[in-house]
């Protein structure tokens, strides 16, 4: 446990002891290195880290200890030793046999370094130059040969490793093992030889091996995207928050000027600890891809986009969202500021409920769950760290939020958490967390999960988005956790989802947990909100917007962030039959059919905050403050304003302060269980499952091709026996197909439910959507 | 490596050998040398699937062992000990000549495919020196001729027999299925013993009441090491005497004999099994270590030959005492005639029900594996010890938790000494009072001597603690051709050297300590005078810096840089001022590094300097050395032993 945690467990034993010569308080457990950091002494060291196991490899932390007047004939590591009462140490500030002995340990790590700092990556701020400064000795009496590699080989094609450079301090590989459960970078050899390495035909392809390069103690790991771009001291950082998933990574942005060059991960004990995934880390170019919006556009009379004037534009989809009866579609990655400037447009300035932040599978189930079970509510990494049992529906945690893998990694490495999954096979991830499967096939999860009885009050469900596609499951989980007593909480994947949904960007909600249906709940708001109605009749979801936009009954769309393949391969052209005004950043599918496109801020461009999956805020500034782009609440209310009915929220704190000054609803509105199908497929057909990887053909990765180049490969994973009746073996090409499409991909061999075959949702060769039409239910698969 | 149905129920059967699959990692390594020669990376993914590990780990352990090669090796791999005893004593010549008779370097091939090369380090058998090993058997007290003869016959096929092994050497992919743990049934082919490993009982047989032979007491008999042999002698009495008692008074027994560790730290053995925590509903391990590695050290090696049931049956009561079910044997890997011995008592032992199922009938079982190392002296440290028998790279664990509260598989564990082990049956046999009667007021008991080096009569002596090095010698009919004592190791190479000024200290741990050096092993390694102090300490900072595991940086960069300061000063090049820094450097290193290993890399550097400045001196006087190593060496000029 690191100290933190110690500290944060209630009525903790403390310890008193003396470190040169002051006295301080700490835990019980404490290591002495950072008692020692509490009374601002800092004692060299490479090898520790909080949140790794200690090992005492590098020696840099060597200093005298005493206890019980009995002094220990050799300087001890005191990153290694925990304190006891009445322990005397002395560091290198008052011992002078400690100061040797760190000096003596950081000539030995010097004697085979390159000393190459003026080229190296991490000059500036790496802890071997700064230390060598302040506990080195001056000049060094090493006049041998060194030891040399070749130099920087790619162990990814993402991560560098130079040899030379490497203490051996073995942090990357003790991360790499305890932490993300990918030991796919070792210690190789032996004695000087000792070398990091992975195995000649396996690169280092974890999804968290960013974090190794972030806390490679000098610059012998480098991001191949980082590297030679920038000095340490050239750039600008800020505090931010990361956009890509709902686990709400505390993230710092480097910034040189006005390019972000780099993000790392930032330290919140609460949530990512002091890492993140490699998605957060490096999918960053898209703020800068060449099809990046700058000016407004507008649709001309032959049918072309050309630039405009803002003045122009915002009179333009004025016009057109008064004239028509018009909805909202906000994309899941909307800041919560922004969620709720078109949640609060929906209502004042159409007179509409019809607004729905989800644009992918959804069902109505879905949304009555998250109206009366999510909304509001409160469940957090804390309780994972507590829980007994955590059943995972619907979600893949390694691919869908990294961090709550890391999290339930470690409980299960520290104590054997249990975990059960329901799915049609223990992935990857799954296995790391040793899951317990419970075989089932996509569309029949309601009837599995109605089986699970080993739940306690201490248990968490942790439900992903795509459970909605199963319909009753939802339902059956709800069923679980009341009867089980079972805490229950939903993981979406898009990093805006849970502010959408806090933000009332939802037909039965209003902001702040206000259910449309509950006139009181209105009143409350209208009050708040100065205006003496809000529309009452419950709006409709996606799918019936665009169905109403076919018939033509919805004649124009205000759609911010938002991606119609998502949904369905024939929402493109559905939509193209209404009058679109289009927030984006960068041209999109939607911007291609739009009538009006309004540049929107990228994240690192402006303020905001996210709320993940725990519903805990995640507030950052613009990293980029001198960025011309604006936040979408900024141009909805001018866009509002236009219209002549005013939101009211120029600026984004404004939009902040009056959400939180809001407050949460206190009723709910309540919970009408849908009763599950069974899957039935023809035979000789195939069930399709299918999810998203973390690195996949997502739009906020384009441009990172050292990132893609560690994606998992696009393979389609069938059973045993379906491989047998269709003659092929691992790597054979299998086509998968509806009447709508088909996709060929490599098959892989594993202990799939037998009716089964999962593809992943949104890969290279495999966009499920786009060419099935489907996200699950009856394929067709041969052999190609 | 194309797995066949029946190499696959093989390496299943090594995976069901342990309580955890990742423990066969080893086995499994050595498996794959059987089939491939080397350890290709094909073996390595069939390996890392077989135990559901990545194929990194896989080849992260593989690369710390230098028994497991990277590329083909000769049908007969030939290593020559070239560590200091042997070295010396005509190792480097022997080395020097093979490679140019067979026209290849260090770790080449002959391009017939028949034998390759390679220096080693110390191979346990030091009163054998010079050493040579084939195949991992011993080829004892060659010469370049004898040598180049061996060679030559393995070229034409027909190589000459091991002179303590097989009767006809096997080849490199058979001897890697016996590390394995494939019996090939040969163990009770060749010698139980060698001459020098019989000195001193022969000695004690002919009336020298300063010798006690109890391990030895049988190695003079052919079948010694067979269990009708072992029987015969007395053998397996002490496990039915022990099973009657309760483990307490098992543990009680061992404590009042006073039997201290005979793996170098001389800790007592009683209070070691008293730490096992009982009633905690955790198995318990017991562990032997039989790594056997530290330069100079060349007792327990011999035992296991001659006398494995001795071993066996102290281990069936140590496990009986801490309640364990489960033992271990780590025996170092390069010594296959002693790895035949040992598997095949044990499943002898088996066989007789003397392990297994309700052991005797009191109801007491106990399951014993034989765990081959390959190739790190640094997994004679216990806790890499344990870290190596789970199937990971032999670093040493931060301790605390010590073995006895989280060892093996993070439970209770004991990790004692083949001879501590081994003494158990005659302390139960004959009382903890006998034993103690024997030896010193706090080094109680027998213990085995090894001398080697320049004395007249290499050889193993039993006797009680506190005998001197002037008695010994005298033992082995003084130093040869009369010449003078110049520097010895009381307790291999690790523990600092003494000169012919402590001939009269007794070698006990008290005696050797309070003189400035560590009883340790008692390998005693004798040097005389025509032997360079540089050159045999530069030697064992190589090995060192051989066999650092890496973990640290004072004992990985130290020692890279020690050789390098120590190559020079042995060439003659330098000033004075490098010995200052040489000794400063010692200093930063030892008592800074992770484990003891690094301690001792400093011990011969400090303790040379300290008793023989001078004459690293006179190598910067003259610019070189000042000594003719054919003087120190056994060989003549023609590589003949004299
Ligand atoms: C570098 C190193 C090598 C060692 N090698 C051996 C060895 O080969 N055999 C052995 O019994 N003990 C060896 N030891 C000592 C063991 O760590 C341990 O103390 C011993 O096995 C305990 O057994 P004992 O109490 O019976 O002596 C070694 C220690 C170190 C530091
Ligand atoms: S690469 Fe960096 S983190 Fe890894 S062992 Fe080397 S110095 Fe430490
Ligand atoms: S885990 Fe999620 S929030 Fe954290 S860095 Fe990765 S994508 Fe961003
Ligand atoms: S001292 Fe350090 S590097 Fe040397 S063997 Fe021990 S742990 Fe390994
Ligand atoms: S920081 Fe303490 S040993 Fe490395
Ligand atoms: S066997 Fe050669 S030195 Fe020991």
């Amino acid at each position: 446990m690191s100290t933190q945690e110690i500290a944060t467990e209630t009525a903790v034993e403390m310890i008193t002891l003396t470190i040169d010569g002051f006295e301080v308080s700490v835990p019980k457990g404490t290591l002495v290195i950072r008692a020692a950091e509490k009374l601002g002494i800092q004692i060299p060291r490479f090898c520790d880290h909080p949140l790794l196991d200690p090992v005492g490899a590098c020696r840099q932390c060597l200093v005298e200890i005493e206890v019980n007047g009995r002094k220990f004939p050799k300087p001890q590591a005191s990153c290694t030793i925990p304190v006891e009462p009445g322990m005397i140490v002395n560091t290198q500030l008052t011992s002078a046999v400690a100061d040797k002995a760190q000096q003596g340990v950081m000539e030995l790590l010097l004697i085979n370094h390159p000393l190459d700092c003026p080229v190296c990556d991490k000059g500036g701020e790496c802890p071997l130059q700064n230390q060598a400064m302040s506990n080195g000795r001056e000049e060094s009496r090493f006049e041998g040969t060194k030891r040399t590699f070749e130099k920087p080989i790619n162990i990814s094609s993402q991560v560098l490793l130079d040899r030379e450079r490497c203490i051996l301090c073995a942090r990357c590989t003790r991360f790499s093992e305890q932490i993300a459960g990918d030991p796919f970078i070792t210690l190789n050899e032996r004695g000087a030889l000792q070398q990091v390495g992975i195995y000649e035909k396996e690169p280092f392809e974890s999804y968290f091996s960013g974090n190794t390069v972030q806390i490679c103690p000098v610059g012998a790991l480098t991001g191949a995207s980082y590297r030679f771009r920038a000095r340490p001291f050239d750039l600008i950082s800020t505090p931010s928050a990361c956009e890509h998933c709902a686990s709400g990574c505390d993230m710092r942005t480097d910034v040189r000027r006005g390019k972000t060059l780099r993000r790392l991960a930032g330290d919140d004990a609460a949530v990512n600890e002091e890492w993140n995934c490699d998605k957060g880390r490096w999918a960053f170019k898209y703020v800068n891809a060449k099809d990046r919006i700058t000016t407004p556009l507008i649709r001309d009379e032959s049918g072309q986009l050309r630039e405009a004037s803002w003045p122009e534009a915002l009179a333009l989809a004025a016009k057109g969202l008064k004239e028509n009866r018009s909805a909202v579609l906000v994309g899941g990655r909307a800041t919560l500021e922004d969620a709720y400037g078109y949640s609060k447009f929906a209502r004042i300035a159409l007179n509409t409920n019809d607004i729905d932040f989800r644009s992918r599978a959804t069902s109505k189930e879905e949304k009555n769950f998250l109206a009366s079970h999510v909304v509001g509510t409160q469940v957090n990494y804390k309780d994972l760290d507590r829980a007994d049992h955590v059943l995972l529906l619907g979600f893949e945690a390694e691919e869908e939020s990294p961090i709550v893998f890391l999290r339930l990694y470690k409980q299960v490495k520290k104590r054997e958490l249990k975990i059960t999954a329901v799915a049609p096979f223990t992935s990857r991830g799954n296995k790391k967390l040793k899951a317990e499967l419970i075989s089932t096939q996509a569309g029949s999860e309601a009837s599995a999960i109605s089986k699970i009885s080993n739940l306690s009050k201490k248990s968490v469900i942790l439900i992903g988005e795509r459970l909605s596609e199963s319909s009753g499951a939802i339902s059956a989980a709800v069923a679980l956790a009341t009867n089980s007593g079972a805490k229950l909480a939903w993981i979406p994947r898009r990093a805006g989802e849970r502010g959408a949904l806090e933000a009332g960007a939802l037909s039965n909600l209003l902001p702040g947990a206000r259910p449309v249906s509950d006139s009181a709940a209105r009143v409350d708001l209208q009050a708040a909100w100065g205006v003496s109605s809000l529309p009452s009749n419950p709006g409709l979801d996606s799918d019936e917007i665009i169905k109403e936009v076919e018939k033509g009954n919805i004649g124009a769309l205000l759609v911010g962030g938002v991606d119609p393949l998502d949904i369905s391969p024939d929402y493109q052209a559905i939509m193209e039959k209404a009058f679109i005004v289009s927030l984006e950043i960068r041209q999109s599918a939607v911007t291609q059919i739009a009538d009006v496109v309004l540049p929107v801020a990228a994240v690192v461009e402006k303020s905001g905050t996210f709320i993940n999956w725990e519903s805990r805020a995640r507030f950052f500034e613009a990293a980029v403050p001198e960025s011309l782009t604006r936040s979408d609440v900024r141009i909805l209310s001018m866009l509002a304003d236009e219209m002549g009915s005013s939101i009211n929220l120029p600026t984004v704190s404004s939009a902040r302060d009056e959400f939180n000054s809001l407050g949460t609803w206190h009723n709910r509105e309540s919970f009408t269980p849908v009763s599950g199908e069974s899957t039935k497929i023809a035979n000789g057909k195939a069930n399709l499952c299918s999810w998203r990887l973390l690195l996949d053909a997502g739009s906020l990765q384009d441009g990172e091709n050292n990132l893609a180049g560690t994606a998992h490969p696009s393979v389609a994973i069938i059973s045993k026996s379906r491989a047998d009746s269709l003659g092929v073996t691992n790597g054979d090409q299998i086509k998968i197909s509806t009447p709508r499409g088909e996709i060929t991909l490599a098959c892989q061999i594993d202990s799939i439910d037998e009716e089964s075959v999962w593809v992943p949702r949104n890969s290279i060769n495999s966009k499920v959507i786009e060419s099935l039409g489907i996200t699950s239910g009856e394929v067709s698969v041969v052999r190609a | 490596m194309p797995l066949t149905d029946s190499d696959n129920l093989v390496m299943d059967s090594m995976i069901n050998r342990y309580p955890r699959p990742r423990s066969a990692i080893m086995p499994l390594l050595h498996f794959a040398q059987s089939k491939d020669g080397y350890v290709t990376p094909e073996s390595i993914e069939v390996i890392a699937k077989k135990l559901n590990l990545e194929s990194a780990e896989v080849s992260a352990v593989a690369t710390f062992y230098t028994q497991y090669k990277r590329g083909p090796v000769g049908e007969y791999h030939v290593g020559v000990c070239t560590n200091t005893l042997c070295a010396i004593m005509g190792g480097d010549e022997i080395f020097e000549s093979l490679k140019e008779h067979l026209g290849v370097e260090n770790d080449g091939v002959t391009e017939d495919g028949k034998v390759s090369i390679e220096h080693i380090e110390c191979n346990a058998a030091c009163d054998y020196a010079p050493v040579v090993m084939a195949n991992w058997e011993f080829y004892d007290n060659q010469s370049v001729e004898s040598a180049k003869d061996l060679v030559d016959s393995m070229r034409q096929g027909n190589p000459i027999a091991p002179t303590r092994g097989p009767d006809k050497l096997p080849t490199w992919k058979e001897n890697s299925a016996l590390l394995a743990g494939i019996n090939d049934g040969l163990a009770n082919q060749g010698v139980a013993a060698g001459e020098p490993t019989l000195l001193g009982l022969k000695i004690a047989q002919s009336g020298n009441k300063k010798l006690t032979p109890e391990l030895t007491k049988s190695y003079d008999q052919k079948d010694s090491f067979t269990l009708d042999g072992y029987r015969r002698n007395g053998g397996y009495k002490a496990i039915e005497k022990a099973l009657n008692m309760s483990p307490d008074e098992v543990i009680q027994t061992v404590k009042d004999s006073g039997l201290r560790g005979r793996g170098g730290a001389g800790f007592p053995t009683g209070m070691k099994w008293g730490f096992i925590p009982q009633g905690d509903n955790k198995e318990h391990y017991f562990v032997v270590n039989a790594d056997e590695s530290e330069p100079g050290t060349c007792k327990d090696t011999p035992l296991m030959l001659a006398n494995p049931h001795v071993l066996i049956e102290g281990i069936i009561i140590g496990s009986y005492a801490i309640r364990a079910k489960h033992a271990f044997i780590y025996i170092r890997g390069e010594v296959a005639h002693v790895i035949r011995r040992v598997q095949q008592a044990i499943e002898d032992a088996y066989k007789a029900g003397l392990l297994g199922k309700n052991i005797l009938g009191k109801g007491f079982d106990l399951d014993l594996v034989l765990h081959v190392g390959a190739g790190a002296y640094i997994c004679g440290e216990e806790t890499a010890l344990l870290d190596s028998l789970e199937g990971f790279r032999g670093q040493p664990r931060l301790r605390p938790p010590f073995p006895a509260i989280a060892g093996l598989y993070a439970r209770p564990t004991v990790v004692n000494n083949v001879e501590s082990v081994a003494s158990v049956p005659a302390i139960i046999n004959n009382g903890a009072q006998w034993f103690a009667s024997l030896g010193t007021e706090k080094s109680k008991g027998f213990t085995l001597y090894s001398l080697s080096g320049h004395v007249k009569n290499p050889g193993q002596f039993e006797a009680p603690l506190g005998i001197t090095l002037r008695e010994l010698i005298d033992m082995a009919g003084g130093m040869r051709d009369g010449n003078k004592l110049k520097f010895w190791t009381p307790g291999g190479s690790s523990t600092p050297i003494f000169t012919d000024e402590h001939l009269d200290i007794p070698l006990d741990y008290e005696g050797v300590a309070a003189a400035g050096s560590m009883l340790g092993t008692k390998a005693l390694q004798i040097f005389d005078e025509t032997t360079s102090v540089v050159r045999a300490v530069l030697r064992w900072t190589e090995f060192y810096k051989h066999e650092s595991c890496g973990k640290c940086t004072p004992c990985r960069e130290g020692t890279w840089w020690l050789v390098q300061i120590l190559k020079d000063l042995d060439a003659g090049k330098g000033e004075q001022a490098d010995l200052e820094k040489l000794l400063d450097l010692c200093d930063n290193i030892a008592g800074r590094s992770f484990c003891a290993l690094a301690d001792g890399a400093a011990s011969p550097i400090i303790s040379s300097i300290k008793y023989f400045r001078e004459e690293y001196l006179e190598h910067l006087r003259i610019g070189g050395s000042p000594f003719n190593p054919a003087a120190s060496s056994l060989l003549t000029s023609d590589g003949v032993k004299v």
